[in-house]
């Protein structure tokens, strides 16, 4: 069977240096937003912006280069859309969150207090469906059975994230706010909360690839 | 040797260019397997397949009716010319038709032929795309089901596939050799003007030829239109067509590979309970299954009568 099977890829390793560099981008994205719920707008929160946006580069540069090894590996050509396919919409959840920050930056959105605690629930559970992600892009090479659990605690995390969403925007219309302010604050917990969208969407993938090797 | 024997070469060498579609197509028209690699593993097996289990089809060929050197040349020219004529016409043409066709016609003229060697390899072409079917349907649901006990990570199933997409290519090479080589020099065999050995050898390696210099489009072409499946079901595909052309190779009926492939992938559609295959390729598959023998007995007869050969 070892014939069969043949050597460690390539691609592998290449592929956990892409999920290395997207999770600091995640964590980075965390802790800019920590750092905004404690000390607000700033030079330290456009610093760790910029953290984010070189670690979200880096995982671009990573992609880019699987890309090309799918090409000159040459993989079987199901399997080589399936990683193209996967890590495009990946890529897509680490935008997502660079938008976030830079939308936060670029309107100089105040959080109000009270929005706070429910805010910081709604990001983590967005990081939460992230990292799964992650872990299921792992499993993906190591046990195909091991993936649509993962999946699932996506879904359950983008439902949860669904309904704090609701939960946030009607606090932000019975508050006291000018509608000005109520219109860019929902925008931006719809925003945080497409973070979970695009990771389902990644997980639904998964679980396509993964059904056609479980035949 | 009798320059008569070229008929017989042009017959291999067309077979091997239209058939070795059949054996690496899917893979090398969706890049799995390099061109090279395929037709390279096509020819050695081709002639392998041949000089190892080509006798019995070469016997059944000849049981059909005597053959002079001249009628040998003519069936194959009549085969030839029904291949060339059905590929114009796009229909998915079967040199073993073509070739049993030809005989028949020979036959007819001479009004000696041998009936149960007709009725075997009749029955044959009927069992061809039924049992490359059941076979592929069989295949799917054990495959599917071993498939699954190796727990498999994305990276290890590519390679899997594409390791065992080469071995199912290189066993249904070895399955066309053994079975198509008759239809190349079976007849040249029957007339006397060859050896057993050297009949194996001119028409594996006649296949071999047509295979190496001229099966890249057909490959490409072909291959496509084949299976626009995934990698699994195209392993299946194959596997069940080397098996079903290997068994009729072995029952010494020369059958077409392209009839067995279409079969398999009908099979595959039954197992999944969709539809591969659409209504008009099946027509045309029908018409051509028809057609071929008719037309080969026809080429034959008036090559035979235009020869005025004595019967």
């Amino acid at each position: 069977m070892v014939w069969m099977i043949g050597k460690k890829h390539p691609l592998r390793s290449m592929l956990e240096r892409y999920l290395k560099k997207s999770e600091e981008c995640i964590v980075n994205f965390k802790e800019a937003l920590e750092n905004y719920f404690e000390k607000g707008l700033g030079r330290e929160f456009d610093e760790l912006i910029e953290k984010t946006h070189i670690a979200e580069s880096l995982a671009d540069d990573i992609r880019r280069e699987v890309e090309l090894t799918l090409y000159e590996k040459a993989l079987i050509p199901e399997s080589r859309g399936d990683i193209l396919g996967l890590l495009e919409s990946t890529d897509k959840v680490l935008n997502k969150a660079q938008s976030v920050l830079y939308q936060i930056q670029s309107e100089l959105l105040q959080l109000p207090e009270f929005l706070k605690e429910d805010f910081r629930k709604l990001v983590d559970i967005n990081i939460g469906a992230f990292k799964d992600v992650t872990r299921a892009i792992r499993a993906l090479f190591r046990d195909l059975r091991e993936v649509r659990d993962i999946t699932n605690e996506i879904d359950k995390r983008e439902s949860a994230s669904d309904h704090l969403e609701r939960e946030l925007i009607k606090k932000i219309f019975i508050s006291e706010l000018s509608v000005g302010e109520k219109i860019l604050l929902k925008e931006l917990v719809l925003e945080t909360g497409n973070i979970s969208d695009l990771s389902q969407a990644v997980g639904d993938r998964l679980n396509i690839i993964t059904a056609k090797r479980m035949i | 040797m009798d320059p008569r024997v070229l008929g017989g070469v042009f017959l291999g060498w067309s077979l091997g260019a239209n058939d070795a579609a059949n054996v690496f197509g899917t893979a090398v028209s969706s890049s799995m397997v390099r061109y090279r690699t395929a037709v390279i593993l096509t020819a050695i097996f081709v002639v392998i397949g041949a000089l190892v289990e080509g006798m019995p089809g070469i016997r059944t060929l000849g049981s059909i009716t005597p053959q002079s050197i001249n009628t040998a040349f003519f069936v194959s020219l009549a085969a030839a010319l029904t291949v060339t004529l059905m590929t114009i016409a796009e229909f998915p043409v079967s040199t073993s038709q073509a070739v049993v066709g030809g005989i028949l016609g020979i036959s007819l003229l001479r009004r000696e032929i041998e009936w149960r060697s007709v009725f075997k390899v009749v029955m044959c072409w009927v069992g061809t795309p039924t049992g490359a079917a059941l076979i592929s349907f069989i295949l799917y649901f054990l495959f599917s089901r071993l498939l699954i006990n190796f727990h498999l990570h994305f990276l290890t199933y590519d390679r899997v596939m594409r390791r065992l997409l080469i071995v199912a290519g290189i066993y249904c090479a070895y399955a066309l050799g053994a079975n198509n080589v008759a239809n190349v020099t079976g007849v040249f065999y029957r007339a006397g003007i060859m050896d057993a050995s050297t009949a194996l050898l001119v028409g594996g390696l006649s296949i071999a030829l047509g295979a190496l210099t001229y099966s890249k489009k057909v490959m490409y072409t072909v291959g496509l239109k084949i299976i626009p499946l995934d990698a699994f079901s195209a392993l299946i595909a194959v596997l069940a067509e080397a098996i079903t052309v290997h068994v009729y190779a072995i029952v010494g009926v020369p059958v077409s590979t392209s009839q067995a492939i279409v079969g398999a992938v009908v099979g595959i559609g039954f197992y999944k309970g969709v539809k591969t295959i659409s209504v008009n390729t099946v027509k045309r598959i029908f018409l051509a299954w028809f057609l071929t023998p008719v037309v080969g007995a026809v080429f034959s007869v008036i090559l035979g009568l235009i020869a005025k050969l004595r019967f």
